[in-house]
């Protein structure tokens, strides 16, 4: 039962490597046999492997590699920008873009608020969606249904999610003459609460923050709870079974037997999330605009990534460069941590 | 602690929406179940004998009937109320957690009153972990034992609550069969040296006969016969029992009653005067049978119905069709005896020899019977043919319409 689930658990993240490693072990038996005309047939074969895979290369170079390299290249020219390139300007090389975007007050704030986005939404929209994909998993009646409610966020335009967000958060009108005060300060109002500043001009950093996050999380789900609803569906309903006859109370039942079992599908969503969290970029687009914050205080919101794109618009592919790498390192560190936790605590 | 299962029933609805006829997989089951004795539950596949176990231990609740634990009428208790411990098919050991985490873990549920303390908990887990001798294995995880020690380990579980009853659903299914000899001398020996109350589910027949007090014989969700394994061997109630049990399996021919004699083929093999009270007997407990019948049980059990009037037609001109069994080892070579089959080959097995031959009445393309080796070189006569006379105590008739056993005298 182990191996099998293991081997499902496997075969859903490396399906590809583990049908290579097959053909590779078929082919090498094949050779002992009959080295000599297999000889030639390995050739063959392989030739067509890289024809076949020739498309898909020549793409990856172009857009993947080369850019990568140049990423490099480009952080490390000290003051590098691109008038300057075309007008024929040599720059030394040094780590001149690193300091200028380590000791920028902007990304410093942009910074902050990556790190924040990802601390507050990746347990919370986690420990939501395993909540929902539970419950799901448990009712019979309508669970088709509720799985395509809760995906629908999943195929809708993000911005145009944002842009909804806002809507529910923004008041409009000014002074006396408030139109509306946007739907969730309705809520509270109903419930005797003071309506708050979300997103209009004045609103406070904490008030930003808190939209945001709950764009995230909201804009997370869906993902999430198909793959957790995934993770739980295989899971042997025999374990239940046995726990239940051994008197195992239905909170132990979840924590020592349904979260261990779907560890893998956790720490897969966990290192995701975290990965999509410090690219953050677009949900503030959705909900603040191009400004990256509420008017008359721009950039309040505004991103890591959001901080590259303003600097390549103003063709500083020197410092864009820099801050992409410096993104780069601190989503490879914290994807090592999270690798490094989750072999301590993946069962399989 | 004694267990009784009183008119046990369950029935699945069924998914066929045009002919709605539930499925019965277990129907008005009665047993008894003496204390501390281990008892197999043996049948073909999709005969009930797992959802017999599930209503034993609450994880299905029957759709009629009664299920006692001692005097107490357990028949709604949930399954952790019942203090029964269960050994799944394919064992459902925890994957992520160790062998003693395992083992550990029914202990750990204990609340109030019951709860232990760290070190009763470890003691007790070491002394059911001695018990199935798994104890050097404790630190690794299922991934990492064979078969028969994920098995024994799956027994440890179970039984390291101290079970009131212990389920073992078809715990062998998955071992090799050496294996499969020696784990279920074991699951012996620890029943015995626990004295805990044992269902034991199998399909293998010699696996039930090797280890049970008692063996239920159950098809189609009826029980066909409950007795200790060699009296249901020696005394088959009706004719699926007897080709179910034995290895070799009884050989089956078709025959008939008639001048006081048993006729196969042609050929009168010995005297058979059936037994008046028996026949009596048998109509009335046929038609009892028949009144009590459940219009759903018609349905899966199409032989029984058209019991009642057959058997007294076909006896009135004195000659009764029947199905004659013999045992393999209910042969004994005599060039004079009355019953002769063709010889088509002689297998030797050490001690005995196995005559495979043929006959014509014989159901099967084969009769096999069992001799003693001395006579493997036993020549055939000028037809091809060996004669045997038979004993009296291997050879059942059974009605060739009800196929219940036909006594005759002595
Ligand atoms: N949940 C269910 N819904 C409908 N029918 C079921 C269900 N569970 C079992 N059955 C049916 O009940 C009958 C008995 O099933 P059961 O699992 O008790 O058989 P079994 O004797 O254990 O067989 P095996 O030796 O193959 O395990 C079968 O015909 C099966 O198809
Ligand atoms: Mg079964």
């Amino acid at each position: 039962m182990a191996a099998d689930f293991k081997q499902k658990i496997s075969g859903l993240f490396k399906r590809g490597s583990q049908a290579d490693g097959d053909i590779m072990v078929a082919d090498r038996k094949a050779l002992r046999r009959a080295p000599k005309i297999k000889d030639n047939d390995l050739l063959s074969n392989q030739r067509h492997g890289w024809l076949y895979l020739a498309p898909a290369l020549f793409l990856l170079l172009v857009f993947s590699f080369y850019p990568l390299i140049n990423t490099f290249r480009l952080a490390l020219l000290n003051g590098y920008n691109a008038m300057g390139a075309v007008g024929g300007e040599k720059f030394s090389v040094g780590i001149e873009n690193f300091k200028v975007v380590v000791q920028n007050v902007d990304f410093k704030q942009y910074l902050k608020n990556t790190m924040l986005l990802c601390v507050i939404t990746v347990p919370i929209s986690t420990a939501l969606a395993l909540l929902i994909a539970v419950l799901l998993n448990s009712i019979k009646a309508l669970q088709k249904l509720f799985q395509t409610i809760f995906f629908l966020p999943y195929v809708t335009n993000s911005i145009a999610i944002g842009m909804v967000f806002n809507a529910m958060f923004n008041r409009v009108g000014t002074g006396d003459l408030i139109v509306t005060q946007g739907i969730i300060n309705n809520i509270i109002m109903l419930f005797g609460g003071d309506p708050v500043n979300w997103v209009n001009t004045g609103s406070t950093w904490g008030a930003n923050m808190f939209v945001v996050c709950a764009y995230i999380v909201w804009n997370a789900l869906p993902f999430k709870i198909m793959v957790l609803l995934g993770g739980l569906q295989n899971v042997n309903k025999q374990y239940y079974d046995a726990a239940q006859i051994d008197g195992t109370s239905k909170l132990r039942t979840f924590f020592r037997i349904t979260v261990p079992l779907i560890s893998p599908m956790l720490a897969y969503v966990i290192i995701t999330s975290f990965i999509g969290g410090f690219k953050e970029y677009s949900s503030v687009v959705g909900i603040f605009g191009e400004k990256m914050g509420p008017p008359a205080s721009d950039g309040q919101m505004n991103t890591i990534v959001g901080y590259v794109y303003s600097a390549v618009y103003k063709a500083n592919y020197g410092t864009a460069s820099a801050a992409s790498l410096i993104l780069f390192a601190i989503i490879l560190v914290v994807t090592a941590i999270n690798g490094y936790v989750s072999k301590k605590r993946v069962h399989y | 602690m004694k267990i009784v299962l009183e008119n046990l029933t369950k029935e699945f609805p069924s998914r066929n929406k045009k002919n709605p006829v539930p499925v019965v997989a277990v129907n008005h089951v009665n047993i008894e179940i003496p204390d501390g004795k281990l008892i197999g539950l043996l049948g073909p596949s999709g005969c009930g004998k797992s959802t017999t176990l599930y209503m034993l231990c609450g994880l299905q609740r029957p759709t009629e009937g009664k299920i006692y634990f001692g005097d107490k009428d357990v028949t709604t208790l949930e399954p952790q109320h019942r203090g029964v411990g269960l050994v799944f098919q394919n064992y459902a050991l925890y994957p992520h957690l160790t062998v003693k985490q395992n083992i550990l873990f029914p202990l750990q549920n204990f609340k109030g009153a019951a709860k232990l303390s760290k070190q009763e908990m470890l003691d007790r887990a070491e002394h059911v972990a001695s018990l199935v001798q798994i104890s050097e294995l404790m630190d690794r995880k299922p991934s990492e034992l064979s078969g028969g020690q994920q098995q024994r380990v799956a027994i440890a579980r179970a039984l390291v609550k101290q079970p009131r009853v212990l389920l073992l659903d078809e715990p062998l299914s998955n071992l090799d069969a050496r294996l499969r000899l020696q784990t279920r001398e074991e699951i012996r020996r620890i029943q015995r040296e626990t004295g805990v109350t044992t269902v034991f589910v199998t399909h293998d027949q010699e696996e039930a006969m090797s280890i049970s007090d008692m063996i239920v014989v159950m098809k189609l969700g009826v029980v066909q016969q409950i007795g200790a394994p060699q009296d249901v061997y020696d005394d088959p109630a009706n004719l699926f029992v007897a080709k179910f049990l034995g290895t070799p399996p009884i050989n089956v021919f078709d025959g008939e009653l008639r001048d006081g004699h048993l006729y196969i083929g042609d050929e009168a093999v010995m005297p058979a005067v059936v037994r008046e009270e028996e026949e009596q007997a048998s109509e009335d407990t046929l038609e009892s049978a028949d009144a009590s019948e459940q219009p759903e049980a018609a349905a899966e059990a199409p032989e029984q119905p058209q019991a009642a009037e057959q058997p007294e037609a076909a006896a009135e001109d004195g000659v009764r069709k029947v199905v004659v069994g013999i045992r393999p080892e209910g042969f004994i070579l005599n060039p004079q005896g009355k019953f002769g089959c063709t010889l088509r080959s002689v297998e030797i097995m050490g001690r005995d020899c196995s005559f495979v031959l043929t006959n014509e009445a014989s159901q099967k393309d084969i009769v096999r019977a069992i001799v003693d080796a001395a006579n493997r070189n036993m020549a055939p006569d000028e037809e091809g043919k060996i004669h045997f006379d038979l004993k009296p105590n291997k050879v059942f008739i059974f009605d060739a319409n009800t196929e219940k056993r036909i006594y005759i005298e002595e």
